[in-house]
């Protein structure tokens, strides 16, 4: 008796939840494939695509908020103006870290979007399951495919990041470039020049340090970093003439004398507290917006928070970070991929949508509106981002220093392996670790958490 | 003297608790002000208390970030479900561990505890899966179902019907009371602060959840509040401002809720060592 009367209630409770459920809006906006067994589970990702005709829903998952997701929608809705026939529904899915979760757990039930914006460190996974869509057949189709202006038009550093075996499975989309903030009046009244080497760098950085209420601990810092620094500890390792990771042989370099060398540098500066982690400010811009820090390394994504956030009286300006060996720059930012998962005609519709997203116009709109860069050069010359490069300058160098750009390596489990190695470095710059040792374990951790994520 | 002596204690007994109002309140005003600030006063250091000038302009743009309404009307709608949900649950499993004798019932009472043990982001995955096979994605039904149901809830509410006599249970039986109306109505009665602790934890739970909105819902329509907190950061910085601004407007119905049933609260917490 008892245990019908808790069935009974339970079956209440579902019944009333699903009436609810029933009652309440409908579930539009479904991602992507309602899934078609001939379609999502083999997908057809090599053959050459069907000409568009019929209606098509696509689905286009993003992690920008505020401005950002207004340009997305803005040039979403002129693609949809522009092709009656496909409707696009854009959704924003939280922070990356909440989309690419979600994406893992959409791929685990078989109902991804039809695209997605992905870090390429992260798409590998989705490349090696073959979940995402190779795109050369409709990127080599004469009708809506690429010209060989559009693939001279978008830098070679944009286009290999999207490319795995010599297939394309996506496009680059919200790029942005490290840079060294500087304050320009700091710099004037000390009469320094701006640093282009290491060794000017740590000069600046230790002219540039002040003890205003004399109490031992610096009130201006000459650099402040990421907090994340040391996960983004690539274009060091760089400009010493090394590397972190081989993409082909899945070797780590973490134990070298390259990377020894460049975390000695760094790590002098961090020591001699003339350099400094963002820590409670989170962003390095914030010190100095607020004339407590002489420099910076962020992205050029900050940019909008400069402009609206920078104290009355201080003016700042961004540099190239200063080389040593290599003058090499690095570039960060997303691309986005199609999934493979969708029917034919959404996988050619999102193509074209994804065209149409990084055509010149459009890569310039959402530059000129966002704080990344745009993905083609000729994005120059267009008559709306000429505008903004007349009035933000510091949006010049991306493009003044493309040729030296690389952007970070992709294997499965990068990310954990590049963990791996923050985690020593944080120790080894607090102090509480020498470099020999820190590098030995960041090399084996490294090692050890490449090969899980290889397995898994 | 006497006198002189209960004064100190009473004048001591209020310095003591006004420092703890002002420190459990200072976070508050914060957020408050910083809801009123410019971009550029936020972060200030040292920190600056008032702004320049108020700024109340930050509350127009937060409201306007999001579909406030429809946002608000669903966290409405899956918090009224859950905590509804979790208490007929909890009700049910926490009077049959604590009250009927039934064959296993230690095993099965370990089982579930044990289940307090795997951490719920875990289950993110797992869950998901599930309901994306039901077809139940971007449905309120897989925003509430996961969550009506709570180990720890039914631990706490066993607690408090363990400790009722069973001499009352079987006089109930004696006098032809069904287990359902004695639940009902003797159970629930004599245990209602600590109901009403579970109702009002699973509540602020339930209208602060973040991540599996987010991750179930896949349109604007479904939404719940908390999830309109993205709007504010990106990875190259947040507003702290029109951020501060949506979440004061998110957490004022929580407070309300808080301060109608505190009484509740205060007998709660004092009987089970609880607080939300």
């Amino acid at each position: 008796m008892k245990k019908f009367l808790a069935s009974l209630l339970c079956g209440l409770l579902l019944l009333s939840l699903g009436a609810c459920g029933n009652s309440g809006a409908q579930p539009s906006a479904a991602p992507s494939t309602a899934p078609d067994p001939a379609e999502s589970t083999a997908p057809n990702n090599t053959g050459s695509p069907a000409p568009q005709e019929e209606e098509v829903e696509i689905t286009f998952w993003h992690a920008m908020s505020g401005v950002n997701e207004e340009a997305i929608q803005k040039i979403t809705a002129d693609f949809m103006d522009e092709h009656p026939n496909i409707k696009v529904t854009v959704m924003n899915q939280g922070g990356y870290r909440d989309l690419f979760d979600k994406l893992m757990a959409s791929a685990k039930a078989n109902q991804l979007p039809n695209l997605a914006q992905i870090y390429s460190n992260r798409l590998s996974w989705y490349v090696n399951k073959e979940l995402a869509q190779d795109l050369t057949a409709y990127m080599n189709d004469s009708e809506i495919g690429l010209t060989q202006a559009d693939y001279d038009d978008i830098p070679a550093m944009f286009m290999d990041d999207c490319i795995w075996d010599g297939k394309q499975y996506a496009m680059p989309f919200n790029k942005s470039m490290m840079v060294l903030y500087y304050n320009v009046g700091m710099f004037e009244e000390a009469g320094l020049k701006v640093p282009t080497t290491w060794e000017e760098w740590a000069d600046a950085a230790q002219k540039l340090t002040k003890d205003t209420d004399g109490d031992g601990e610096p009130d201006i810092y000459g650099v402040v970093f990421a907090n994340d620094l040391s996960t983004d500890i690539a274009p060091w390792i760089r400009q010493a003439g090394g590397r972190t990771m081989d993409e082909e042989t899945n070797e780590i370099f973490f134990d070298s004398p390259e990377a020894k060398e460049a975390i000695t540098f760094l790590n002098s500066m961090f020591q001699a507290k003339t350099a400094r982690f963002a820590g409670e400010d989170k962003n390095s811009n914030t010190p100095l917006q607020q004339g407590r820090a002489a420099m910076c390394v962020a992205s050029t994504s900050a940019l909008p928070y400069i402009e609206s956030d920078t104290m009355e009286g201080i003016t700042i300006d961004a540099a190239a970070l200063p080389g040593h060996k290599t003058d090499d720059q690095l570039y960060y930012g997303t691309n986005v991929t199609v999934f493979a998962t969708g029917t034919e005609a959404q996988k050619r519709a999102s193509w074209e949508y994804l065209k149409f997203l990084t055509s010149t116009e459009n890569t310039a709109y959402f530059a000129a509106q966002t704080g990344y860069i745009p993905v083609r050069r000729s994005a120059q010359t267009d008559p709306v981002f000429a505008a903004v490069l007349a009035e933000k300058p510091i949006k010049q160098l991306c493009f003044d220093n493309m040729d030296r750009g690389f952007q970070g390596t992709r294997n499965i489990g990068q990310i954990n392996a590049m963990d791996a190695l923050g985690d020593q470095l944080d120790l080894v710059f607090s102090g509480e670790k020498d470099l020999d040792s820190a590098l030995k374990d960041a090399q084996a951790n490294g090692e050890k958490a490449l090969a899980e994520a290889q397995n898994s | 003297m006497d006198k002189l002596r209960r004064r100190f204690a009473k004048g001591a007994t209020y310095v003591i608790l006004f420092a703890g109002a002002a420190f459990i309140l200072l976070p508050f005003v914060w957020m408050i002000l910083t809801s009123l600030k410019p971009a550029n006063e936020v972060l200030l250091m040292p920190p600056k208390w008032l702004p320049s000038r108020f700024q109340w302009e930050n509350y127009v743009t937060a409201f306007q970030s999001a579909p406030f309404v429809r946002y608000f009307c669903n966290s409405v709608i899956v918090t009224v479900l859950i905590t509804a949900g979790e208490l007929l649950t909890t009700l049910l499993a926490a009077f049959a561990f604590a009250q009927i004798p039934f064959r296993g019932k230690q095993a099965v009472f370990l089982l579930l505890v044990a289940t307090m043990m795997v951490p719920s982001d875990i289950l993110i995955i797992p869950n998901f899966v599930t309901l994306a096979n039901f077809g139940w994605i971007d449905t309120y039904k897989a925003l509430a179902l996961p969550w009506c149901a709570s180990v720890f809830s039914i631990f706490l509410l066993r607690q408090q019907f363990a400790s009722i006599p069973q001499d009352y249970y079987k006089a109930a039986r004696m006098d032809g009371c069904r287990d359902l109306r004695y639940l009902f109505t003797i159970l629930v009665p004599m245990s209602r602060p600590t109901i009403v602790s579970i109702a009002l934890l699973k509540i602020i739970n339930s209208w602060n959840a973040y991540l599996w909105p987010l991750i179930a819902t896949n349109s604007n329509e479904m939404r719940t509040l908390p999830v309109g907190l993205a709007f504010f950061s990106t990875e190259a910085g947040v507003k702290y401002n029109t951020l501060m601004a949506f979440s004061l407007m998110i957490i004022l119905p929580t407070l309300i809720v808080y301060l109608l049933t505190q009484k509740y609260i205060i007998q709660g917490v004092s009987k089970t060592g609880l607080k939300g």
